[in-house]
């Protein structure tokens, strides 16, 4: 599968101050998160791909074609960016018109365009005649993405664009997101809600003071992310019974109960051999249960892993 | 019920899929962009967009107070109003070769700075447009603007001039707006060089003002040629000095090519330097 982009010990300093310290990666087809604290330098990846600053080291291609100021390689990207700062006094259907032209369309199609990208949004045409700047977050939101689908790119880079969403709301973009992906649109996407990137992203890269932490990737790798949890979280009647049954069966390394919302953190000494059983021990135990999570998501356990070490 | 809603989810998806395949279809297959960078088409977005600012409201109360304050300098100023040349005379030192300048400097600067903002440079310059193509239609589409402006400005001027009968100034009103609009066309041109170089481009007006317009312009040589605010004033001398000669039609011409030719070079300057600038900053980091 031809990668979208490659980074070979990509770096990229701004004087004394580290973007990005000699990162190497390959950007697949499908719908990529990357995570990383603030700071860690995911802005400074999305502008080296996206043309607008030069790698200080190291070297990068997207499409095959160094991104620097490469019209040829804009022309298949589009960016939704993290800032809320929108032009002064527009219509989002005359800024996306605009925006569409200078994109290479003529003014019927960008305006068609438009129209279409509002609605896949699902930005309300009652709004459109407000000005954008009079949109609440979510829907300066919506408009961003909008944006982004006018010219039919192949990749699209959104940093943060969940902001600001209700869950309906998280779950229309991850929706229009899994669609582009559906029609072959390559996306890298930025959050901090890092439950909606595990249920989006196929890939991950995890990025930590400008660096991609080769343990850090590991922990979130696609075969990291097959492994059984570690540990799980049930809401249940008796947390005590069940957890005095698992513990019976040699099941738990240990374990916490918390009695107000009548839950069961277990820490498994050997989680496939619980999960191998699971339907038949819960039943055994006698236990109404209410509900079984993961104790924590891959991602966070990914980024704990790396904060501990 | 979590199925349930996941299927509705799904077919709702499906449904608004097909409905919206006009956007993304055979986008995968193609390994070429979908569009590609049409310069006619994206000089109507600059222009559009950039109309779109100029019409705004909030711009026209600022452009409004300008403009009183202007009327009121107006009102104020030439005394003896009387004397043939004197109000004639403040119009073209003042206004004419001091205040369009200033303002078409700092108009220009401004504007191009406004679309290096965080915010607006991703949304206009991630976009398959090469960047002196950029700079070229955003020059031109804020120049429409800035003149329009002006001439609002100018009307006033002259408008004020001719409510107060001051003598030669219907004479003197034709080659004044044509000094005017050559000189809004060059310094919007410096101010798009200097937008381009800093955020602190009014500092770097500044000093181009001292040295050039300033010190140069006033040294009785060819060098004086240097300063475009002392070719216009000569050639608008004979209306507010009287041992002023006249000037032909070859001196306005050859005044004209040689601000085109300042425009021109500021001009290609800015794109140069706009083209390779990085646009973002370790606080993007």
């Amino acid at each position: 599968m031809t990668p979208i982009a490659q980074a070979e010990n990509l770096s990229r300093f701004y004087g004394m101050i580290l973007g990005l310290n000699n990162v190497s990666f390959t950007l697949r087809p499908g719908i990529t998160g990357i995570v990383g604290p603030n700071g860690a330098g995911k802005t400074t990846l999305f502008r080296l791909l996206l043309g607008q600053i030069r790698p200080s080291s190291g070297e990068l291609t997207v499409f095959g074609e160094r991104p620097w100021n490469n019209p040829a390689v804009q022309a298949r990207l589009a960016y939704c960016p993290e800032s809320e700062v929108m032009p002064a006094g527009l219509r989002p259907l005359e800024w996306l018109t605009g925006l569409g032209q200078i994109s290479g369309l003529s003014a019927a199609e960008a305006d068609t365009r438009a129209r279409a990208a509002l609605d896949r949004v699902k930005l309300l045409p009652e709004h459109w005649k407000k000005r954008v700047t009079a949109y609440s977050k979510g829907m300066k939101q919506r408009v961003k993405l909008a944006q982004c689908l006018l010219h039919g790119p192949q990749l699209v880079i959104l940093d943060e664009p969940m902001n600001g969403l209700d869950p309906m709301g998280r779950e229309d973009i991850a929706n229009i997101l899994r669609d582009l992906a559906h029609d072959g649109v390559s996306v890298l996407i930025s959050s901090h809600i890092l439950h909606d990137l595990e249920a989006l992203c196929a890939e991950f890269i995890l990025l930590r003071w400008g660096r991609i932490p080769r343990s850090l990737n590991e922990t979130a790798s696609p075969d990291a992310r097959a492994r059984w949890p570690e540990a799980t979280t049930f809401r249940c009647e008796s947390p005590e019974k069940l957890a005095r049954f698992l513990f019976d069966r040699d099941l738990l390394r240990g374990c916490d109960i918390v009695a107000e919302t009548g839950s069961l953190h277990a820490r498994w000494r050997d989680p496939e051999k619980f999960f191998h059983q699971y339907h038949q021990l819960l039943l055994e135990s006698g236990v109404r249960i209410f509900e079984v999570q993961d104790t924590e998501s891959f991602l966070e356990k990914a980024i704990d892993h790396s904060a501990s070490s | 019920m979590r199925e349930s809603s996941s299927g509705l989810l799904t077919s709702a998806a499906t449904t608004l899929r097909d409905a919206h395949r006009l956007l993304m279809t055979s986008t995968a297959a193609q390994s070429a962009p979908r569009v590609a960078a049409n310069l006619s088409h994206a000089f109507a977005g600059v222009w559009q967009l950039t109309l779109r600012r100029y019409l705004l409201p909030s711009r026209w109360i600022t452009v409004g107070i300008g403009i009183v304050v202007l009327a009121l300098l107006s009102l104020g100023s030439g005394h003896p109003f009387d004397e043939p040349g004197r109000y004639t005379g403040w119009a073209i030192q003042f206004y004419i070769t001091f205040l369009v300048p200033a303002i078409a400097f700092m108009a220009a600067g401004g504007a191009l700075r406004d679309e290096m903002k965080s915010g607006t440079v991703d949304y206009v310059l991630t976009r398959p447009l090469p960047r002196p193509a950029f700079v070229g239609f955003k020059f031109l589409s804020h120049l429409v603007c800035a003149q329009l402006d002006l001439l609002l400005a100018f009307a006033v001027v002259v408008g004020v001039g001719l409510f107060r009968h001051a003598p030669g100034l219907a004479l003197a009103a034709l080659p004044m707006l044509v000094a005017q609009g050559l000189l809004v066309t060059a310094f919007s041109a410096l101010g798009f060089l200097c937008g381009a170089i800093t955020t602190r481009y009014v500092f770097i007006g500044l000093g181009y003002a001292a040295i050039i317009e300033a010190g140069v312009g006033q040294i009785p040589t060819q060098l004086s040629r240097l300063s475009m605010t002392h070719q216009v004033r000569d050639l608008l001398a004979p209306h507010f000095e009287r041992a002023a000669e006249q000037v032909t039609l070859l001196g306005w011409v050859g005044t004209g090519a040689i601000v085109a030719v300042f425009t021109v070079l500021f001009l290609g300057a800015a794109a140069a330097v706009f083209t390779v600038r990085e646009l973002a900053g370790p606080a993007d980091a």
